[in-house]
C-alpha cells in the first residue's frame, strides 16, 4: 500500500521557496518590482478592492521571494482583507504562517504557537468559504 | 473517607466534570492565568451540557423518523451522522466520561508517537479526534473492555490512526501542495486512498492525464456555505416524503392533532436544530482543550508536521473539490438503493460528508488519475463511504443507538477492527 502511490522516479524533495538562492541580479529585479508595485498601490483607488488585493498579492509574493517574511505576511494579509482568494498568495501566506509556527515551537514560545495556529485556523475558514462560493 | 467516596461516586463519574478537568489540566500546563483557567474550564463544562441538550433533540427526531421509515418503506432507514452517534454515546449510553478520557489519551499517545518515532504528524482536527474517541470507546465497550483498559486501548488505537492516516496520505498531499510542511488531518483518509487506488486503475496516466483544474467549472454551491441550511435542504424533503409513504393513518398516531405532513416538517427542522445545538456544544467543548493541547504538542515535538482539516487543501485543486462532491453524491445515491438488495440497511446520503470528504477525495482522484480517475474514483468513493457505515448498523442497533450510523470512514474502519478482530480475540479468552 505504501508503495502504491510512490513516484517511480524516486522521491524528489520539494525545495522550499525560502531556500531558493537568488542571484544579485534577480534580487535587484525583485526590489525594483516591489518599488513599482508599491507605487501602483499608492495610485490605486480605495474603492477598487479587487485591484488592491491583486497588487498586494503580487507584492507579498515578491517579498517572500526575497525572504522578507514579515513584510510578505503583512501585505498578503492586506490582500485577503481586500478580497478573499485562494490563489498563490493564499498558499504562500499559509506556508509562511506554518513556518512561523514551527519557529515559535522551536523557541518554546507558547503565545507565538497559539497566534500562528489561530491564523492557520482562519485560513481554513477562508478556503472553505471561497471554494463553496466560487 | 465518605468525602472521597462522595467525590468519586458523584463528581468524577460525571462526564462533564471529567472533560472540564481535562481542559483545566491543559490550561494549567500552558501556564494560563487563573482567570483563563477558570473561564476555560467552565466553558468546557457548559459545552458538554449544550452537547447533551442537542443530543436529546436529535434522538427525539430520529426516533420518529425511524418509525415512519419502517412503515413507509418496510425497511430500516439510517441517517449517517457521526454527531448523532457521538451525542447518543456520550449521553444516552452513559459513555461520556470514558470518551472524554480516551480523547485525552489519543492526544497523549499521538504526542508520544510523534516525539519518539520518525512519524512527526500531530493531528490537529479536534472534532475528528472526538469522533475517533467516540468510536473506539463504543466499540471497545462492545468488545468487553472496561475502565482504564478501555481508555488506553482506545487512546492508542486512535493515536495510531492519527499518525498513520496523515502519513499514508502524505505522498499525494506532497504531490498536490508541492511541500512536505503540512499534512492532512481528516478521518476519511481510507476513503481518499480508496479513490486514489480506483483512479490509478481506471484513470488517465502519463501524457494523457488531463487535470480537472485545466477546465472552468460552472455553478456554485452556496447553499453548503451554511451547514444548517444544507442539512435542512436534505432533511425536510426526506422526512416529508417518508411521512407521505407511511400514510395518514400511521403517521397521525405520532403527530396527534397536528397534520402529519406538517409534523414531519417540524421534526425535520428539529433534527437540524439538534445538530445545531450539538455542534455549538462541541465547539464550546473543544474551544479551550484543543488550543491548550496543540500548544503542548507543538512544544514537545518542535519538528512536528501539523495534520490539518481538509478545507486547507481545497485551494490546491478547487475544481477537483466540486467534481469530487458531485461524483461522491452520485455514488452514495447508487449505494443507497443497491445496499438493501444485499440485505443491508438503507443509508441515506449525508450532504456535508459528501462535500467535505467527497471534495477532498476528488483532489486525490484528480492527482492520481486525472479527470477520468476523479470521476470513476469519485463514484466508487461514494459507494465505499456508504458501504462501510452500513456494515456497522447491526452492531449500533444492538448497542441501543437509534437510527444513525457513523460517517468518517477511518473511525468506521477502527470500529470494524474492534468488532471483527479485537472482540473475537477477547471473547475467546
Amino acid at each position: 500500500m505504501f508503495g502504491l502511490f510512490k513516484d517511480k522516479n524516486k522521491k524528489k524533495e520539494v525545495p522550499k521557496v525560502s531556500e531558493e538562492i537568488l542571484t544579485e541580479e534577480q534580487k535587484e529585479q525583485l526590489k525594483k518590482k516591489i518599488e513599482d508595485l508599491n507605487q501602483e498601490l499608492k495610485l490605486t483607488a480605495e474603492n477598487n478592492p479587487e485591484q488592491l488585493a491583486f497588487i498586494c498579492e503580487k507584492l507579498g509574493l515578491a517579498y517572500a521571494k526575497l525572504n522578507q517574511e514579515n513584510e510578505a505576511i503583512s501585505v498578503l494579509e492586506k490582500s485577503l482583507s481586500y478580497k478573499l482568494t485562494i490563489g498563490e498568495g493564499y498558499k504562500k501566506l499559509m506556508s509562511l504562517y506554518n513556518a512561523k509556527r514551527a519557529e515559535a515551537a522551536k523557541k518554546g514560545d507558547d503565545s507565538g504557537i497559539d497566534y500562528y495556529m489561530n491564523k492557520m485556523d482562519d485560513m481554513r475558514q477562508i478556503a472553505k468559504k471561497v471554494t463553496i462560493s466560487r | 473517607m465518605s468525602i472521597i467516596n462522595f467525590v468519586v461516586d458523584n463528581i468524577l463519574t460525571q462526564a462533564s466534570i471529567t472533560i472540564a478537568l481535562i481542559a483545566m489540566l491543559g490550561l494549567l500546563l500552558q501556564k494560563k492565568s487563573m482567570g483563563q483557567v477558570i473561564s476555560g474550564t467552565l466553558k468546557t463544562l457548559l459545552g458538554f451540557q449544550v452537547l447533551s441538550a442537542g443530543s436529546s433533540i436529535i434522538v427525539g427526531s430520529l426516533t420518529y423518523f425511524g418509525e415512519i421509515f419502517v412503515v413507509g418503506f418496510n425497511m430500516q432507514g439510517i441517517i449517517p451522522s457521526i454527531e448523532a452517534i457521538n451525542g447518543q454515546a456520550m449521553n444516552e449510553l452513559g459513555l461520556g466520561r470514558d470518551i472524554a478520557l480516551t480523547f485525552l489519551a489519543i492526544f497523549v499517545f499521538n504526542i508520544l508517537i510523534a516525539r519518539f518515532t520518525k512519524w512527526k504528524y500531530i493531528f490537529l482536527t479536534g472534532q475528528a479526534i472526538l469522533w475517533m474517541a467516540t468510536m473506539t470507546t463504543v466499540f471497545g465497550y462492545f468488545a468487553g473492555l472496561r475502565g482504564i483498559l478501555l481508555i488506553l486501548v482506545g487512546g492508542f488505537v486512535g493515536a495510531v490512526f492519527a499518525v498513520a492516516m496523515p502519513a499514508l496520505a502524505q505522498p499525494i498531499i506532497r504531490k498536490v501542495t508541492g511541500t512536505n510542511d503540512i499534512a492532512l488531518g481528516h478521518f476519511c483518509t481510507i476513503g481518499y486512498l480508496f479513490e486514489a487506488g480506483v483512479a490509478r486503475i481506471f484513470g488517465e496516466r502519463g501524457e494523457n492525464k488531463k487535470s480537472i483544474e485545466d477546465i472552468k467549472l460552472p455553478g456554485s454551491f452556496e447553499f453548503l456555505q451554511d451547514t444548517y441550511l444544507s442539512l435542512m435542504v436534505v432533511m425536510v424533503p426526506l422526512y416529508i416524503v417518508t411521512a407521505a409513504f407511511a400514510g395518514d393513518t400511521f403517521a397521525s398516531t405520532l403527530s396527534g392533532s397536528q397534520n402529519y405532513i406538517m409534523f414531519a416538517f417540524i421534526q425535520a427542522i428539529q433534527f437540524v436544530v439538534g445538530v445545531y445545538v450539538l455542534l455549538a456544544g462541541v465547539r464550546l467543548l473543544l474551544g479551550e482543550i484543543v488550543p491548550a493541547f496543540r500548544g503542548i504538542a507543538m512544544k514537545l515535538v518542535p519538528d512536528a508536521i501539523p495534520a490539518l482539516d481538509c478545507p486547507v487543501f481545497f485551494p490546491y485543486s478547487p475544481n477537483a473539490v466540486i467534481l469530487g462532491f458531485i461524483t461522491t453524491t452520485i455514488g452514495t445515491v447508487i449505494a443507497m438503493f443497491a445496499l438493501p438488495i444485499f440485505g443491508l440497511a438503507m443509508i441515506l446520503p449525508g450532504m456535508l460528508t459528501n462535500f467535505f470528504a467527497g471534495g477532498t477525495a476528488g483532489i486525490f482522484g484528480n492527482a492520481v488519475g486525472g479527470r477520468r480517475g476523479a470521476i470513476i474514483g469519485g463514484i466508487a468513493h461514494g459507494f465505499f463511504i456508504t458501504l462501510l457505515p452500513a456494515l456497522l448498523v447491526t452492531i449500533f442497533n444492538g448497542l441501543g443507538f437509534i437510527n444513525a450510523t457513523a460517517t468518517d470512514v477511518d473511525t468506521v474502519f477502527a470500529a470494524l477492527l474492534y468488532a471483527w478482530i479485537l472482540s473475537p480475540i477477547l471473547k475467546a479468552f
